[in-house]
C-alpha cells in the first residue's frame, strides 16, 4: 500500500513539474506583452523588465521560476503592482474551496439519495422522473443553470442574492445549486446502476433468502455495497467542478481563484494566469490521487494490478 | 421407445425439415443494435430532432448568410433595439409586449419604437437592434460546426493512439499510457484556455483547442478494446495470413469496436459544444461579430434582468442540441449492448 502511493506521490510531482515547465515555455511565445501601453517610453520598458526579472536570459528565468515554484512563490502580479501571486491566490483559494467543496457535499448527497430511490423503483415513474432529471442535470452546463437561477430565484423571484460572497450564507445558495446540479446528475446515474447490479447479486439474494425484510436488504447489504465505488467519482467530478466554478464565480461576482483567472486573461497578466494554472493542475492532481489511494484502501484489487 | 412415438403425435411440425426451417431473417450487428434502437423512444426522438437541427444549419446557409445576421436592421443607429419576441400572435410573453426596466406593465415597444406594422421579429431584437433568430441560426451553426470538426479530429488522433497503443503493447503502450495519465491530470480548462491564448482567438483555433483535450476519453477506451480483440481468432488468422498491421486495424479491430468508437462520439460533441461557450465566456471566443451559442449567451449575460429572452434562447437552443446527443449516445450504448441495460 505505501509503495503504491510513494510511486503515485512521485508521479503527481513529476507531473507537477511538467506543468510547471510547460506553462513557463508556453507563456514565453504567447502572443503579446503586458507592457503594451503606448505612454511607456523604452527606458520605462527596460526598468520593468528588470523589476520583473525578464532582462535575464531565459534559462535564469526558468531556474528562478522553478525554485520559487516549488516554495509556493510565483512571482509578481503585472496588473496588481507589488502584489505577489502567491498572496492574490492565497486570499481567493479559501473561497473558492468553500463553494466546490459545497457543491461536491451537497451534489453527492442528493444524487446517492436520488439513485437509491431510482434503482428500487426500477421501471417505474419515480425512476423515469429521475431518469430525466439526471439527464437534464448532464445536459445543462452548470453556467447556464447558474443564469437559469439568477433569471428565476434573482429577478422573477427575488429570494436569494444573486452576487458577491461572504456577507451571508443565503450568497452561496445559488452558486452551490448550479454548482452540485452535474455531481448529483452523474452520481445518481452511478448508484442507480451500482445499486440494480448488487439487487441480483448472489449476497442479496442469500439475505433475501435468509427471511429478512426488504427494508432491511436495502439498507444493510446493497445500500452500503453501492455507496462505497461512488468514492471513484470524486476525481473526475473535480475536474468538472474546477471548469464549473470559473464561470459560476464571474456570474455571480465571487472572488475566487476563477475569477481571478478570468480576469488576468484580458490583461495578459502571465505570473497570475501561470500561478492559478499551477494551482489548479495541482488541486485537481490531490483530488484524483485522493480518489484512486480510496479505491485502492476499499478495494484491494485495484493495488495488485 | 418405439412404441411411446405411437402414442404422442408432434404438434406444428410435420417433418425434421420443417422443424429445421428459420422463419426470421438472420440480423447482422447493425440491423440488430437499430431494431433496438427503434425501442427506445427518446433517442429516436433525438435521432430526428438531431437530422433535422443539422439540415437546418446547413442549409440555413442559403436564407441567413452570416452577413445578414450581422447587419443592423436600420439604418439609423439606435432603432429597434431589444424588441421583444413577436409571434403576431396574442400569446402573452411572445407578443411584442415587455416591462420596461420600472414599470409594472407591459407596454407594445413595437409601436413606441415605430415599427412598421408588418415587420416583426420572431424571437426579438438584441441590444443594438439585430434580430435574434438570426443570430441563433448563425450561432448554432459555427458552434456545431466548432465541435463536429473537433469531434472528427478527436475521432481520428484518438482511434489512431488507442489503436496503436493497444496493439504495439510492451514498453511503447506503457510509456503511451503515461503520456495519456499525465495529460488527463491537467484540468481541461487550463489546455483549452492556454491554446486559446496561444492561437488567438477565431474558430479554427477554437476547435483546435477543443480538439487537444478531446480525444484523452477516446484513445484509453479504443486502447481497451484493441487489448480484447487483438486475442480474438480472427485477428490471429489474420495475422498468420501475413496481413500487415495496418490492414488488421482498418479491417477487423476497427470495424469491431465502431459501436464503443459511436457512443463515445456522442459523448464528445455535447462537450465541445460547452467547452466552446466556456470559451467564449472568458473572452476566447469568436471573434465579434461572428455569432456562436457561446458567445451569444455570454454577450447576453448583461442583459439577463430586463431582458431574459435574449440569453435564454440560445442557452436553450444549446442545452437541447446537448440533451439530444447525450439521449441518443445513451440509446445506442444500450442498443450496442444490450447485456449492459439487460434490467
Amino acid at each position: 500500500m505505501w509503495k503504491y502511493i510513494l510511486k503515485r506521490l512521485l508521479l503527481l510531482i513529476f507531473t507537477l513539474f511538467l506543468v510547471v515547465t510547460a506553462t513557463f515555455f508556453l507563456m514565453q511565445i504567447m502572443p503579446g506583452t503586458p507592457f503594451t501601453n503606448p505612454k511607456l517610453t523604452p527606458e520605462a520598458i527596460a526598468q520593468l523588465k528588470s523589476t520583473y526579472g525578464l532582462d535575464l536570459p531565459l534559462w535564469q528565468q526558468y531556474l528562478n521560476y522553478l525554485i520559487g515554484a516549488a516554495h509556493g512563490d510565483f512571482g509578481i502580479s503585472f496588473q496588481y503592482q507589488n502584489q505577489p501571486v502567491s498572496m492574490l491566490i492565497g486570499q481567493r483559494l479559501p473561497i473558492s474551496a468553500q463553494l466546490g467543496a459545497q457543491a461536491l457535499v451537497v451534489g453527492v448527497i442528493a444524487g446517492l439519495f436520488m439513485g437509491a430511490a431510482s434503482a428500487r423503483n426500477k421501471n417505474n415513474k419515480i425512476d423515469g422522473t429521475l431518469g430525466i432529471i439526471s439527464t437534464l442535470g448532464i445536459s445543462i452546463p452548470s453556467f447556464i443553470l447558474g443564469i437559469i437561477l439568477v433569471y428565476l430565484f434573482g429577478f422573477k423571484w427575488p429570494l436569494f442574492p444573486v452576487s458577491g460572497w461572504g456577507d451571508s450564507f443565503s450568497q452561496t445558495i445559488l452558486p452551490t445549486l448550479a454548482l452540485a446540479m452535474s455531481p448529483a446528475a452523474i452520481t445518481t446515474r452511478f448508484v442507480r446502476s451500482e445499486m440494480i447490479e448488487s439487487l441480483s447479486s448472489d449476497y442479496v439474494q442469500l439475505a433475501k433468502a435468509k427471511g429478512l425484510s426488504a427494508k432491511e436488504v436495502v439498507n444493510q447489504h446493497a445500500y452500503r455495497n453501492s455507496m462505497i465505488p461512488v468514492l471513484t467519482l470524486i476525481g473526475p467530478m473535480a475536474a468538472g467542478l474546477l471548469t464549473g466554478s470559473t464561470l459560476i464565480e464571474q456570474i455571480f461576482s465571487i472572488p475566487g481563484i476563477g475569477q481571478q483567472f478570468v480576469l488576468s486573461i484580458p490583461s495578459k497578466d502571465f505570473p497570475v494566469i501561470m500561478g492559478t494554472t499551477i494551482v489548479y493542475s495541482a488541486m485537481l492532481m490531490v483530488m484524483i490521487l485522493i480518489t484512486d489511494i480510496l479505491t485502492a484502501i476499499i478495494d484491494p484489487r485495484v493495488r495488485l494490478q | 421407445m418405439a412404441a411411446n412415438t405411437e402414442d404422442f403425435v408432434i404438434v406444428g411440425a410435420q417433418n425434421s425439415e420443417a422443424n429445421e426451417h428459420i422463419s426470421k431473417p438472420a440480423l447482422s450487428f447493425w440491423q440488430d443494435a437499430w431494431r433496438r434502437l427503434k425501442l427506445n423512444k427518446l433517442a429516436v426522438i433525438s435521432l430526428w430532432f438531431l437530422i433535422f437541427i443539422l439540415a437546418f444549419a446547413v442549409l440555413s446557409n442559403i436564407f441567413v448568410p452570416q452577413k445578414n445576421a450581422n447587419a443592423f436592421n436600420s439604418d439609423k443607429v439606435g432603432v429597434y433595439k431589444n424588441l421583444p419576441p413577436n409571434s403576431g400572435l396574442p400569446i402573452p410573453g411572445w407578443n411584442g409586449k415587455i416591462k420596461a426596466p420600472g414599470d409594472t406593465t407591459a407596454t407594445n415597444v413595437y409601436e413606441s419604437q415605430g415599427v412598421p406594422e408588418n415587420k416583426k421579429f420572431i424571437l426579438g431584437t438584441d441590444n443594438i437592434g439585430r434580430s435574434v433568430a438570426k443570430r441563433v441560426t448563425v450561432g448554432l451553426r459555427i458552434s456545431l460546426l466548432v465541435a463536429i470538426v473537433a469531434t472528427l479530429i478527436d475521432l481520428f488522433v484518438g482511434v489512431a493512439y488507442g489503436v496503436f497503443s493497444g496493439w504495439k503493447g510492451g514498453w511503447i503502450d506503457n510509456v503511451m499510457q503515461r503520456i495519456i495519465e499525465i495529460l488527463s491530470s491537467i484540468p481541461n480548462l487550463i489546455i483549452v484556455t492556454m491554446l486559446g491564448l496561444l492561437l488567438g482567438g477565431g474558430v479554427l483555433s477554437i476547435i483546435l483547442a477543443i480538439a487537444m483535450t478531446g480525444w484523452l476519453g477516446m484513445a484509453r477506451q479504443v486502447r481497451n478494446m484493441t487489448l480484447t480483440l487483438k486475442e480474438r481468432d480472427y485477428v490471429l488468422a489474420a495475422k498468420s495470413l501475413g496481413e500487415s498491421s495496418f490492414k488488421i486495424a482498418i479491417k477487423h479491430l476497427i470495424p469491431n469496436m465502431a459501436g464503443t468508437i459511436i457512443v463515445q462520439i456522442m459523448m464528445t460533441v455535447p462537450s465541445a459544444i460547452m467547452f466552446e461557450a466556456v470559451l467564449s465566456a472568458i473572452n476566447l471566443g469568436v471573434k465579434p461579430p461572428t455569432a456562436s451559442l457561446g458567445s451569444l449567451i455570454s454577450d447576453a449575460q448583461a442583459m439577463l434582468q430586463f431582458y431574459p429572452y435574449q440569453i435564454l434562447i440560445p442557452s436553450a437552443v444549446l442545452v437541447l442540441v446537448s440533451l439530444a446527443f447525450i439521449l441518443l449516445g445513451d440509446g445506442l450504448r444500450d442498443a450496442f449492448d444490450p447485456r449492459a441495460s439487460e434490467d
